[in-house]
């Protein structure tokens, strides 16, 4: 361990200290101010020092951890989505009247669980972060607030989780009787010596596993509820960091131990992208719960997503696999996490009980205009508007499935579109419903006002000038 | 030109922004900014016309470069037929600002903005010459289009709008695909990418290919047209969204199907496009007939004028696919008269509907006594509309019919049909609405102010001018017809 390593790792060692801090404070004094600042603080830092070290070369920290641009970019972006979780959940508690000091240390356990995911280089590393951050959620989701519907989905949510861990355990057992190795890499190296039932099957089963954790369907059951009963912050920290985590280290593995020699299994991934796509898109039809929706909206999401692991699997070595998925994750993290802290700053108005159906939603762009623009912006760049990070993201998913020639998932993803504009159109509209209230606003809230422009540009620069975005992302590929 | 863009875009964000000071603002800050927008599009072609085109044949130009990863630049061409269709979108967006002027009292400034930048995000469409920017504004004015008819539309404005954007949103999709597609085997000859439209044109797509390029462009601009059958969305949109709204639609919003179908189905797929053009044009004449069928059917002013836009974008596809050169200055001819005259034809129905609290037919009759330069007014545009000889609508009607004739005669002495049939159903409502004994309540309405004559007035001028002495117009867009017959190969 030498001072290399340990600067590179300086963004993961910040955020741990921040949490031993966190546990401190929390023991000594109990002040729920002071929490959110230490770990603002602590995110930032951990911003900073990503940039500061960024590494021109692939480090090995440990053979368990890798760092390189790829695994500094998506520690960038969780760390964002944490810190724009901190800041709304703390306007979300101030409205809710709820005071509690051990939810943002929570939360930044789950960012670090998310970046050791980032990071990985081994399924021991995988396995770790995947459980650093579950647990913290579990807790997130089910603590802040003791009414049955949280409760219930956070008790959901373990129980499936759980199970999905078992099986994805069952999968490294087997790869590691079928080859002695756990590292991405060596993996890759051994595969074709294994005994090939033993290795289609466990990779059968982590993609299982995962696909629970994804809600891919037909993993996806458990979606829709525990997004409605998570607090809406926490729903947000759910839907982007901890998918985007897991989906970051799949796409390490999956291009590290070659995959795409598979054949089955990228037949099986195509299967299920388009499933997700179709299934997702056609329940959000349904939904007149907004969270629900977005829980439903987000199946078809990582349906998109698994099309541009299907164009890695068929065209094996490519850049545009590879660009379309990262560019995709950031798109997504981006407006879903916007979404989510224009629904929980419009609850936070509210005041009231937590609702979040189409009617409650009514009169919002009279109302509370910025909240408004934030929640049209999110969802039109869901849908994949032009001028939008969403459909450069979409954009890129086309242009890779197009030159793999996969037109059956292509189609899926034009219907499965077509169809979501439909619903994400009727929350849009729904927000324009004319109703004569008294207007209020998010002014005299200067973090959240910061974070709210924050999503704002990423959503729109990213989706109006991508270049630099394109540049970064193809420079660490 | 990216400077008239720019002026839409950040107009709309004045005017928005205006309303904080009075209700009236508004409208005000955008019949200014597009009055801007016309002088400068003034010079911009003044300029340009006395500079002649360039080696290329544009009259203006303008490239940056925007994502090198695509080979994705910011192009922005104008050649006579874009300047025209741009004039038209300029003159049309203040028909619209005052059409509007009275009728929109709930949040104004967010009105104007959205109207704003539809037309900025039309404007972009006549002018992109890349395929991804071109696709960009496509969507672009579609947006703020659905806010328009969404908020400020009538009693069934949700289902109206939502139908209108999953119609040309879905269809818009299938046109990125074949975009993508066509890019994409670009690259795989050249080695390079490029979605710019120069560079398509002299590598053309051959085989299947371009077969399903072809039909994914096809669907997006029939779609807009519209053409028979994928047109169900147009009586609802048109017969909902607020008259500025209609206006637009219909004036402008329409024809960025048809300038598609001619600038990019032509220009880029000359084999498939003439391989299938004989099922177009029954289509066509189709949608001729039948929208003329439909118009006859209905009770409402307004559903009917937007019936008749059906029947007369057909013609606009039969002139594109009659595959001359008579039968393509007919078709841009057609886009610019039938602009002029179904707007003003919405903007009459507007103000009635302001007036009389409704559109159906059944409540009207006798209105001429009561307001006579409305009466006239209505009695013009109707004529124009049913192609009387002097006015614009003829001349187009005409040029399509006449080249129609050497390619396919009998469709054409069908389609001659659909002026006849016209000649019923605007008549007809002309009678209901303006003739006939004069309901007591209608008596003291108030008639069109001066505000209201004159947007009518340039609508007029404009129909005269064109039905009077075409040569100008037709030589401004020659050029460009002349460069597409030699793209398509000739006749």
């Amino acid at each position: 361990m030498n001072a290399l390593i340990l600067e590179s790792l300086s963004p993961l060692i910040a955020i741990g200290i921040g949490i031993i801090v966190l546990m401190t404070q929390t023991a000594i004094r109990r002040n729920a101010s002071a929490a959110a600042g230490i770990s603002l603080l602590t995110l930032l830092s951990a911003i900073w020092l990503s940039f500061n070290s960024w590494p021109s070369a692939a480090i090995d920290a440990t053979p368990l951890m890798v760092v390189d641009g790829y695994a500094r970019i998506f520690t960038v972006v969780l760390t964002l989505a944490a810190l724009v979780t901190i800041i709304v959940s703390r306007e979300w508690m101030n409205a809710s009247g709820l005071e509690h000091h051990e939810f943002f240390m929570l939360v930044l356990v789950a960012t670090f669980g998310a970046t050791v995911l980032a990071h990985a280089q081994h399924f021991a590393a995988f396995l770790l972060g995947l459980e650093i951050m579950g647990v913290a959620v579990y807790t997130l989701i089910a603590y802040p607030d003791k009414s049955w519907l949280p409760i219930e989905a956070g008790l959901k949510y373990l129980v499936l989780s759980s199970a999905s861990t078992a099986i994805l355990l069952f999968g490294f057992a087997l790869l590691y009787a079928a080859t002695g190795v756990l590292g991405f890499a060596e993996l890759g190296a051994r595969i074709d010596q294994a005994d090939a039932l033993l290795t289609s099957t466990a990779t059968l089963m982590i993609f299982t596993g995962v696909g629970f954790k994804l809600s891919l369907v037909p993993f996806h059951m458990w979606t829709p509820d525990v997004y409605e009963g998570a607090p809406t912050p926490v729903t947000g920290l759910l839907a982007t960091v901890s998918k985007v985590a897991i989906f970051v280290a799949l796409l390490r593995w999956y291009n590290a131990a070659q995959l795409w020699e598979q054949a089955t299994l990228t037949e099986a991934l195509s299967w299920l992208a388009i499933a997700s796509m179709l299934v997702g898109n056609f329940l959000a039809l349904k939904q007149d719960n907004l969270k629900r929706l977005l829980g439903y909206s987000s199946i078809a999401h990582m349906g998109y997503l698994l099309v541009a692991l299907v164009v890695l699997g068929t065209l094996r070595d490519t850049e545009i696999a590879l660009e379309a998925s990262v560019w995709y994750l950031i798109a997504y993290t981006g407006s879903t996490l916007a979404a989510f802290t224009a629904l929980a700053a419009w609850q936070s108005i509210q005041g009231k009980e937590e609702r979040s159906d189409r009617e409650s939603l009514q009169g919002m762009f009279w109302r509370a205009p910025m909240v408004a623009l934030l929640m049209t912006a999110s969802l039109l760049s869901l849908a994949g508007v032009p001028l939008t990070a969403g459909f450069i993201g979409k954009f890129y998913v086309v242009a890779s499935g197009i030159e793999a020639g996969l037109w059956l998932p292509l189609g899926a993803l034009v219907l499965g579109s077509a169809v979501s504009i439909f619903y994400y159109l009727r929350v849009i509209y729904a927000l324009s419903v004319n109703t004569e209230e008294v207007p209020s606003s998010i002014a005299g809230q200067p973090l959240l006002t910061a974070a709210f422009i924050g999503l704002l540009v990423a959503v729109f620069a990213l989706g109006v000038y991508p270049q630099p975005l394109i540049q970064l992302v193809a420079g660490v590929l | 030109m990216s400077s008239l863009i720019a002026l839409l875009l950040i107009g709309g964000g004045l005017a928005w922004l205006s309303e904080r000071l009075n209700a009236e603002m508004p409208a005000r800050v955008s019949l200014g900014i597009l009055i801007v927008a016309s002088g400068l599009m003034w010079q911009l072609s003044t300029a340009a016309l006395a500079t002649g085109p360039d080696t290329s044949g544009w009259l203006a130009f303008e490239a940056y470069e925007w994502i090198p990863r695509f080979g994705i630049h910011f192009v922005l061409a104008m050649d006579g037929m874009s300047l025209l269709l741009v004039a038209l979108t300029l003159l049309l967006g203040i028909v619209a600002v005052i059409a509007s002027w009275t009728e929109i009292t709930s949040r104004p400034g967010f009105f104007q903005a959205n109207l704003l930048w539809t037309l900025a995000g039309t404007v972009g469409v006549f002018l992109a010459m890349d395929l991804f920017l071109f696709f960009l504004f496509w969507e672009v004015m579609l947006v703020p289009m659905y806010l328009l008819i969404a908020i400020w539309g009538h009693e069934a404005r949700a289902p109206a709008a939502t139908k209108f954007f999953i119609f040309t949103q879905s269809s818009g999709l299938l046109m990125l695909l074949a975009i993508l597609t066509a890019a994409l085997s670009y690259a795989e000859q050249t080695g390079e990418w490029s979605f710019a439209y120069m560079d398509w044109l002299q590598n053309p797509l051959t085989g299947s290919a371009a077969n399903w390029v072809f039909a994914g462009f096809l669907l997006a601009f029939l779609v807009k047209l519209p053409a028979f059958p994928v047109h169900s969305w147009l009586p609802d949109a048109h017969t909902q969204a607020p008259t500025a709204g209609s206006v637009i639609l219909a004036g402008v919003l329409l024809k960025t199907g048809a300038y598609g179908l001619l600038r990019f189905g032509v220009a880029l797929f000359p084999e498939t496009a003439q391989d299938h053009a004989s099922i177009l044009l029954i289509l066509g004449v189709v949608g001729v007939l039948y929208g003329a069928v439909l118009a006859y059917g209905q009770t409402d002013f307004k559903r009917l004028v937007a019936y008749s836009s059906i029947s007369h974008m057909g013609f606009i596809l039969l002139g594109v696919f009659a595959w001359n050169g008579l039968a393509w200055s007919g078709a841009v001819m057609q886009m610019v008269a039938h602009g002029l005259s179904t707007a003003a034809l919405f903007m009459i129905a507007g103000a009635l509907q302001e007036r009389l609290h409704t559109r159906a037919l059944s409540e009207m009759g006798g209105l001429w006594q009561a307001m006579p330069r409305m009466g006239a007014m209505a009695m013009f545009f109707v004529i124009a509309s049913v192609g009387m000889p002097g006015l614009g609508n003829f001349i187009a009607e005409f040029l399509v019919l006449a080249g129609l004739w050497q390619s396919a005669p009998i469709l054409c002495a069908m389609a001659a049909l659909g002026l006849i049939t016209g000649a019923i159903y605007s008549l007809w409502m002309l009678q209901q609405a303006f003739h006939g004994p004069l309901n007591e309540r209608h008596a003291t309405l108030s008639d069109f102010g001066t505000r209201d004559m004159v947007a009518l007035g340039l609508l007029a001028a404009g129909l005269l001018g064109l039905g009077l002495y075409p040569q100008p117009a037709l030589d401004l867009f020659a050029p460009a017809l002349d460069g597409l017959a030699q793209q398509a190969g000739g006749w």
